[in-house]
């Protein structure tokens, strides 16, 4: 009989702290839905995304075939023997160019400030003529044909267009005016790109910008960023960029408005942009723009890039060269180095200030931009899971971190429970991570801790009712 | 805090992968000095014939075996960097390195929190100084009156600093009747087309946009007056653009600077095809001069 008791007494005390736990945890998940969209969730959403980039850093591309990169580098060094010039000299860079047109690059990108000629007082140096006489005359193709030939033209080539920060704060930014201007204008396979990224509260670089809306003269025009440009020009080879051309077309008029100013969609297949598998929409979103870097700077002492399979053969996703050795001994450097690759050129040196913070460490601009492209190509854009998932997941943590808390103290229900939602999520998360799908798993190790806390504040609540009649007595 | 700590603990021991190293290409050889006996590459424990581009294993052992010779290796699957190696460094076993993985990357962040050493990382807080229009100035003609031969020719000329567009004239001293007079041009150097230059003392004036301008003055000799080639350079069988390179940092160090600018129209013909005329135009151009030989 008193056996019976107890049990059921014990039965009705663990129903009531499990049924406590569940309301508990309901009320810390209506807190966290009410948060949604905050500052506060997206900087946690932040962290645990950090963190999970950095551990699949420097890891072997999720899908394939994926692009392989050259990263063509004035390093330190490099900038040291071409003594330490304010501008990057423009023969070495045309010669730098040469060298990976010459060795069949799929894509060049040059991340170099073109906007200033290379003579005293802005005047143009022969260099700079050189430079607009190679662009010019590179295989010219006759008018109406770029849109519709199969890729098989001259390798494209991408420079940076660089921007000013209105004066006025509600103005678009302005573009500066570049020497090479007419060039790109008659040249086929010259484009230019807008190298700008969103920088976060706390600096750090994660996310792209799909393209920058511009008003110069009065003039609307959309630049499409370096990493759309390229995944349009190399999933879309056979209208190059037609189909890119169409969709940034409407927001032309719209540039010389304030900045938040777009077209109205009514249709959601108006508001995405597909390229081959890639599918972007147009609607900024706190998720969908993160860069999924995993393409560290520099690599630890015993560290190798991954390898790729390039026409059966393993090699490696990524080359880094010094932008001197190319100069100094071009017959030293393996042409093919550049066969097949995007080549980027650009700058590590520190007097060249393109280093910024990133979840990988510091990172040249080369390296976020090789990151912005790999990721886009890889995993479009980040996704969350269907809602329902979402929702069963909470469900199921908020039960088994309610009777887990109701059966053990504090500390063991934090660790059980904790281990329990790490075995399951993080798991989980790793492997929807690499399919370019994005489950929180923060959010609930948050509601665990928040849960210990108040098992704490509930296990002293009840030895302070079980010591007051003692001290009574 | 104790709870947190023990699920790291938990985590870190129970989380564990790798990349096993495989046969894997790690590089190649780019060159070498003296013979291929002069190097060993094993592989294995068997030798392998050493030969250009020879593709290198993971484990392959390189040793030099002769004292002043080096051998110049590829290895791409690092950081892709150029290695030279010689006899008194021993032998070099190449390593393909470890690809990382999650779980590589799981390890090294949880023991990250363990690690003693504390990283430095330094910035500078500046801007950067240089920039603006530097003044207009022509300093082929700084020093004295530049000489150049006189009759029908080319006449190339420089200048440095301001803002383009500039404006040149050249003009006698005597008759004032302008050679030479040139608009909207947007380098800071010009080459004139055939013109007859006769004896006499002539004046050089350059523009820029926002009207400063600077003057410079030369004479036009005859030929016998100019300093004879050194016999050791005329008589060389050197190729004419080295040769003539050469006789123009030689006269450029003539007369105290007198003759720099006769070297000027000497180099600037071979500087596009010639990189070393390139420099030393360049060098003239920004003032600066040969050395003069003892008298």
């Amino acid at each position: 009989m008193t056996r019976r008791t107890l049990r059921i007494h014990w039965r009705s005390r663990f129903v009531r702290r499990v049924a406590a736990n569940v309301i508990v945890g309901l009320g810390l998940e209506f807190i966290f839905l009410l948060l949604q969209g905050s500052h506060l969730a997206d900087f946690l959403e932040d962290l645990s995304l950090d963190w999970m980039i950095q551990m699949h850093s420097g890891t072997p591309p999720a899908r394939s075939p994926a692009i392989p990169f050259t990263v063509v580098d004035i390093d330190e060094e490099t900038y040291r023997k071409w003594g330490e010039p304010l501008l990057i000299p423009r023969d070495k860079l045309l010669r730098l160019v040469q060298f990976a047109i010459a060795g069949r690059a799929a894509l060049v990108v040059v991340d170099v400030d073109l906007s200033r000629p290379a003579g005293v007082g802005g005047a143009q140096e022969s260099v700079d003529v050189a430079l607009v006489d190679y662009f010019e005359r590179r295989s010219p193709l006759p008018e109406g044909v770029l849109d519709t030939r199969k890729g098989s033209g001259p390798t494209p080539i991408i420079l940076v267009r660089t921007f000013r920060v209105p004066l006025s704060a509600a103005a678009s930014s302005e573009p500066k005016d570049s020497f090479l201007d007419q060039a790109v204008s008659i040249a086929p396979d010259l484009y230019w790109a807008a190298p700008l990224f969103q920088l976060d509260r706390d600096f750090v670089v994660r996310r792209w910008r799909l393209w920058e809306a511009t008003c110069g003269n009065k003039h609307g025009d959309v630049v499409p960023s370096i990493q759309l440009l390229v995944a349009t020009l190399l999933l879309k080879p056979q209208n190059r960029t037609g189909g890119l051309e169409g969709v940034l077309a409407p927001f032309r008029h719209f540039a010389c408005g304030t900045r938040s100013a777009r077209p109205d969609h009514d249709s959601t297949a108006a508001n995405q942009l597909r390229l081959g598998r890639v599918v972007l929409n147009v609607d900024e979103s706190h998720l969908e723009r993160r860069i999924l870097y995993s393409i560290p700077w520099k690599l630890g002492p015993t560290d190798a890039r991954p390898r790729i399979d390039i026409d059966g053969r393993p090699m490696p996703l990524l080359f880094q060269i010094p932008a001197h050795q190319i100069i100094d001994a071009p017959e030293g450097v393996a042409k093919d180095k550049m066969l097949g690759r995007v080549v980027v050129i650009g700058g590590s040196f520190l007097d060249g200030r393109d280093i910024y913070a990133t979840p990988l460490g510091p990172m040249p601009g080369t390296f976020i931009i090789i990151n912005a492209i790999h990721s886009l190509v890889q995993y479009g854009e980040l996704q969350r899971p269907p809602r329902w998932v979402t929702g069963v997941v909470t469900a199921l943590v908020i039960v088994v971190v309610s009777v887990v808390f109701a059966m053990f103290t504090s500390f063991a229900g934090t660790v059980i429970a904790g281990v329990i939602i790490i075995l399951l999520l993080l798991p989980i998360s790793f492997w929807l991570f690499q399919a370019g799908v994005w489950f929180e798993f923060a959010i609930p190790l948050t509601g665990v801790l928040l849960h210990h806390l108040y098992a704490d504040v509930e296990e002293a609540r009840r030895r302070g009712l079980r010591a007051a009649p003692d001290r009574q007595g | 805090m104790a709870s947190l700590v023990a699920l790291a603990a938990l985590i870190v021991f129970g989380w564990s992968c790798a990349e096993a190293g495989t046969g894997l290409v790690v590089g190649r050889v780019e060159g070498f000095e003296g013979g291929p006996a002069d190097y060993r590459v094993l592989r294995d424990g068997r030798p392998i014939p050493v030969d250009f581009f020879l593709e290198l294993f993971d484990g392959d052992e390189i040793s030099v075996l002769h004292d002043s010779h080096r051998i110049r290796l590829d290895l791409y699957y690092g950081d892709g960097r150029l290695v030279e190696w010689g006899k008194r460094q021993g032998p070099l076993v190449v390593r393909a390195g470890a690809v990382p993985t999650v779980g590589m990357n799981f390890r090294r962040w949880a023991w990250s929190w363990f690690a003693q050493a504390r990283e430095e990382n330094s910035i500078s807080v500046h801007v950067r100084g240089a920039g603006g229009v530097v003044p207009l100035s022509l300093p082929l003609l700084s020093e004295r009156p530049g000489r150049v031969i006189a009759g029908t020719r080319t006449l190339a000329l420089a200048w440095y600093g301001g803002r383009p567009p500039y404006q040149v004239r050249v003009y006698q001293v005597d008759t004032q009747s302008p050679m030479l007079s040139l608009e909207k041009i947007g380098e800071v150097r010009v080459r004139s087309g055939s013109i007859a230059l006769p004896q006499g003392a002539y004046v050089v004036e350059v523009r820029d946009a926002d009207g400063s301008q600077v003057s410079g003055r030369f004479e036009a000799l005859l030929k016998d007056q100019v300093p004879a080639d050194p016999a050791e350079l005329s008589q060389s069988r050197l190729p004419d653009p080295v040769r003539n390179t050469m006789v123009a940092v030689w006269l450029a160090s003539r007369g105290n600077g007198a003759w720099v600018l006769e070297a000027y129209q000497r180099v600037v013909p071979l500087a596009a095809s010639y990189y070393p005329a390139g420099l030393l135009r360049d060098t003239l151009e920004q003032g600066e001069r040969p050395a003069s030989p003892p008298e």
